[in-house]
């Protein structure tokens, strides 16, 4: 498995953290760690554009902050999704699902 | 998912840009932080899996990206940022106006001018000919004029009988009514004064649309002769008379002696269309077919509605069918008479559109010449921190945050100009209500600084400032990366840019010979309006008016008693030297006019009976204006009402109607010639025999040419005037005698209000007053012109020089003269000024014919005009071209070097 550093789309980078998200309230780096060892560091994002994506996130109400102490007793802020994230991120978990299949299909086809 | 749920957390959202807006160093603080934190986590958790802490750190950073860009992103992200490099643009705009002084100061003030000017003609514009009329559908409304000779420009009154014929016969016009001025002498108030009132026929309110404020109009049994005398009254003067409060049961006003009851109050402001002033009182016209002046007094004003469905050239057509038949039918009376409508904007206008337009054309001009000096000005200035640009475009940013800060600039000085320019405008409409000549433009007196002067405003400084300002801000934006880093400086290749600078400055010359044409021929008119011969003198010369009223004046002689004991008590006045009285005042606008026969040379038809001014004067009139006789002999006592008839006339009656002939001897009647038209009043229009010329008179405006006009002694006036000017010369102070003449008049007759009374230098200063006005404002664009165009030529010789640096600097190092490479500069410079003007004179010269109506005793293509501008432009030019080329003569090679 080589490293290759993707740059994402901003909408699956978007998707990605409201799921990392959706596991319970996490600072940045934690986001960027979780995405990485989940999956199975294939996707190593650019950690730099995590932050402008939280930042979209945040504009768009799906996330909230607020400063609060990490595991190491440091000041970090962390973010929480939403009632409205976790309405968004079901609904576009279904689209990509969808997505990926009518993918997976035309790729299949004979 | 609840709506408002979303809602609420979308408005939670929007804290973010409102907070980048206020709290900046804030979120910078904690973006900062935050980053800093993932970052030495990051470098943490490399050192645990084994890296040496120099190693971690790297990989930390490289995993992480470029930090400087994503928090780029994220401020881009966090929304708001637009209006953050807007705010940011602004300060650097205003930082710069500071540092540039001199340039902002020339920008601001002829900003403020240009601007300032241009919003307050536009409200005069919008005042005078862009608002609608204060009417229910104005534009179906017209008046309705005789003409003489098909064919003929000239639209005159018209007579009680064409007036009924034209309302009975005609259907596209739905309503029709005539109104006739009516000034009456108001008594049984503390002083008798004078008010100036109206008959109108009915239906001058239903045809209008207006409704009245309080009563009711007049009834139908109201305009038959005979009927009880009634009025409606105008809300001004109720208000003064009667106040708001007052019934208006039972009450009534004496006018010319005859009580009328007042049934109505007219709505606030109300006026005929046209007419400046609100009428005093309305009183019903009066038509009785029966009466000899039915068909032959032409002395109404006619104003009638079309119908909704109607269009003018209908109405027009129909009614000159109607006046067809007319002259069929009837043509003793009105042979030669055709009807023309004119709607009602067009007859407010006409005479002031094309002057207005004018001026504000000129005034545009003006901002288009400071805008486009302006833009040269800036472009030959270094542009706005080059090295600012130059790394906002090495972070990638559009074209359009490069020409933001220059825009900005522009924007700031154009909104900062405009500012001033609206108080400017402030003060000129106040001015001009005041000053200007509001007696021949209608409606100025209403021009006022509302929201569309202020959106007019608002729209020129934006255009102002895109118009200088795009040109510069696009060059600058160009900012050339390469170029900065190796700190090239100036690039010779910009003489695309110097080419289009050198066609702005040779227009603004051109435009600017116009202007200074206009200006020169205008001044050469009001000195020639200055100098132009009266025919009378007017120093120490007081006027007054009485009009006394037919109820207690009715015979001849009653009125010559008056005038004989009122003149008595006039010259035993102290200070006073001699008195007179005459019908007609010179540079006053009421004139009587007569047809007129010369015994032997009677006119064949109508149309070439002669038509002169007639004079009814006391003895002593003409002396005390100091009216030369050039022939024979003036009007004296002698010539009382039993003895023969004479008159006088002036020396344009002798030219025109003599021939050259010596007219003294002849005769001459105020009548048509007895074949053309039949009257009992015959009688009262005797043979006069001619007894004296007297030297032509300015009788209506100081630029009129003289017409024909004729004397004759108030004891012989068979017509009995009752309207009369009483004139005095005065030994001293003129404003002294005020008082005295009034009281002479009240001893006479205590309820004989006197209309007016004035020094002659009051109206000669207002007859001067409208060329004034279009002296001073052309003048002081023409100045404001000139001035802007040196300016331009500085600009451009500077910008030249500045771009050729390098090469004079190099010519002077090998050798070359100065003095060779400054006349190869001021040689350029007058090449452009001389293109600019003979394309200047040329223009000028073919519109000139716009400025005919403007000029007097000049002609519009006077060549001593064109060339003395030609003078002065060229050789201002030319100096002004001269400083830059010193400077540029004198570069030394240690400045080129500098430069870079």
């Amino acid at each position: 498995m080589g490293n290759t550093r993707t740059e994402f789309l901003p909408g699956t980078l978007d998707l990605l953290v409201l799921r990392t998200l959706s596991l319970g309230p996490s600072h940045g780096w934690s986001v960027a760690q979780r995405i990485r060892e989940t999956s199975r560091d294939t996707l190593q994002v650019n950690d730099g554009s995590l932050y402008p994506a939280l930042q979209r996130l945040e504009r768009r109400g799906l996330i909230e902050s607020e400063w609060g102490t990490s595991e190491n007793n440091r000041k970090a802020k962390f973010y929480t999704l939403t009632p409205v994230g976790r309405a968004e991120l079901e609904k576009e978990s279904q689209e990509w699902r969808r997505f990926a299949v009518a993918v997976e299909l035309v790729l299949q086809m004979s | 998912m609840l709506w408002f749920q979303r809602v609420w957390y979308r408005i939670k959202g929007i804290r973010g840009p409102l907070k980048a807006l206020f709290r900046r160093k804030e979120l910078e603080g904690e973006l900062d932080k935050e980053i800093r934190f993932h970052l030495e986590e990051a470098v943490s958790a490399n050192i645990r899996s084994g890296y040496d802490p120099k190693e971690a750190k790297r990989r930390a950073y490289i995993a992480f990206g470029g930090v400087d860009r994503y928090k780029e992103q994220v401020r881009e992200a966090r929304g708001g940022q637009w209006i953050l490099t807007l705010i940011l643009d602004f300060r650097l705009a205003f930082r710069h106006i500071r540092k540039h002084r001199g340039l902002s100061f020339v920008a601001i003030v002829s900003l403020t001018l240009g601007i300032g000017a241009n919003s307050a003609l536009f409200s005069v514009v919008k005042s005078v000919l862009l608002d609608p009329l204060p009417y229910p559908q104005p534009e179906e409304l017209v008046y309705v004029w005789e003409t003489r000779n098909q064919g003929d420009v000239v639209e005159s009154a018209v007579s009680p009988g064409n007036f009924h014929a034209w309302r009975e016969s005609t259907s596209s016009m739905v309503g029709m009514a005539a109104v006739q001025r009516r000034p009456y002498n108001l008594t049984g108030l503390e002083q008798p004064i004078r008010v100036d009132g109206l008959n109108v026929s009915p239906g001058l309110l239903a045809t209008l649309g207006v409704s009245l404020l309080r009563g009711r109009t007049f009834l139908p049994a109201e305009e038959i002769p005979g009927s009880t005398p009634v009025c409606l009254v105008g809300e001004a003067f109720w208000m003064r008379h009667f106040g708001e409060e007052a019934d208006l049961r039972e009450k009534s006003v004496t006018l010319d002696g005859v009580v009328h009851e007042v049934v109505g109050i007219l709505p606030v402001g109300f006026s005929i269309p046209g007419r400046q002033n609100s009428p005093a009182v309305l009183t019903p016209l009066i038509l009785d077919p029966n009466d000899p002046g039915y068909r032959s007094n032409h002395n109404l004003t006619v104003i009638a509605r079309l119908g909704s469905s109607a269009t003018v050239e209908q109405a027009a057509a129909e009614l000159d069918r109607v006046a067809a038949v007319l002259r069929e039918t009837l043509p003793q009376s009105n042979q030669g008479i055709g009807a023309r409508l004119k709607p009602i904007h067009e007859q407010t206008v006409e005479p002031v559109k094309q002057n207005l337009w004018f001026l504000f054309g000129a005034v545009g001009l003006v901002l288009v010449m400071t805008c486009v000096n302006l833009m040269s000005l800036f472009l030959a200035r270094t542009t706005l921190a080059e090295k600012e640009m130059v790394v906002r475009k090495a972070l990638g940013a559009q074209r359009y945050r490069l020409m933001q800060p220059l825009l900005m600039e522009a924007l700031l000085l154009s909104f900062i100009g405009g500012g001033f320019g609206l108080l400017l405008c402030g003060l000129s409409v106040e001015a001009m209500r005041v000053y200007g000549p509001v007696s021949s433009i209608p409606r100025l007196s209403t021009a006022s600084v509302d929201l569309f002067v202020l959106g007019f405003t608002v729209v020129s400084a934006l255009a102002a400032a895109f118009l200088f300002g795009l040109l510069p801000a696009y060059r600058s934006s160009k900012a050339d990366v390469l170029g900065a880093l190796q700190n090239l400086g100036r690039q010779p290749g910009l003489s695309g840019q110097h080419r289009i600078q050198r066609m702005f400055v040779i227009g603004q010359i051109t435009l600017s010979v116009g202007l200074l044409v206009a200006s020169g021929l205008l001044l050469r008119t009001y000195q020639n309006l200055l100098g132009a011969d009266l025919g009378f003198d007017l120093e120490g010369r007081i006027a007054m008016m009485v009009s006394l009223p037919e109820q207690r004046y009715g015979e001849i002689p009653r009125v010559e008693m008056f005038l004989e004991e009122t003149l008595q008590r006039m010259e035993a006045i102290p200070g006073v030297s001699s008195v007179g009285a005459s019908i007609g005042l010179p540079l006053y606008s009421l004139f009587w006019r007569q047809f007129a026969t010369v015994e032997g040379r009677p006119a064949s038809t109508l149309p070439e009976v002669p038509v002169v001014d007639l004079s009814v004067v006391s003895p002593g009139f003409l002396e005390t204006l100091g009216i030369r006789i050039v022939g024979g002999r003036s009007i004296l006592p002698s010539d009382g009402a039993r003895d023969l008839p004479v008159a006088l006339v002036n020396e344009e009656l002798a030219r025109a109607h003599f021939d050259g002939l010596d007219p003294i001897g002849h005769r001459i009647r105020l009548a048509p010639p007895d074949d053309l038209i039949q009257s009992d009043r015959m009688a009262e229009r005797p043979w006069r025999t001619i007894v004296g010329v007297v030297k032509d008179v300015k009788r209506r405006t100081l630029g009129s040419d003289a017409l024909p006009e004729v004397f004759i002694p108030q004891p012989q006036d068979r017509a009995n005037a009752r309207e009369f000017f009483l004139v005095a010369r005065a030994n001293g102070e003129v404003r002294d005698l005020i008082d005295p003449l009034r009281d002479a008049v009240w001893q006479t007759d205590p309820d004989q209000p006197v209309a007016w009374v004035g020094p002659m230098a009051e109206l000669y200063s207002e007859s001067l007053s409208q060329p004034r006005f279009n002296l001073v404002l052309v003048g002081g664009f023409g100045l404001a012109g000139l001035i802007l165009a040196l300016v331009g030529v500085y600009g451009l010789m500077a910008n030249a020089v500045s771009l050729r640096t390098r090469e004079i600097g190099v010519r002077l190092a090998l050798g070359a003269e100065p003095g060779r490479i400054l006349g190869e500069m001021v040689g350029w410079g007058a090449r452009i000024t001389g293109i600019g003007l003979t394309l200047g004179v040329g223009v000028s010269l073919l519109i000139s014919n716009l400025m005919e109506t403007l000029v007097f005793g000049v002609s519009a293509t006077d060549p001593l005009t064109y060339l003395l501008t030609a003078v002065v432009l060229g050789g201002t030019a030319t100096t002004a071209s001269l400083v830059p080329a010193l400077r540029g003569a004198r570069t030394t090679p240690q400045q080129v070097l500098g430069r870079e």
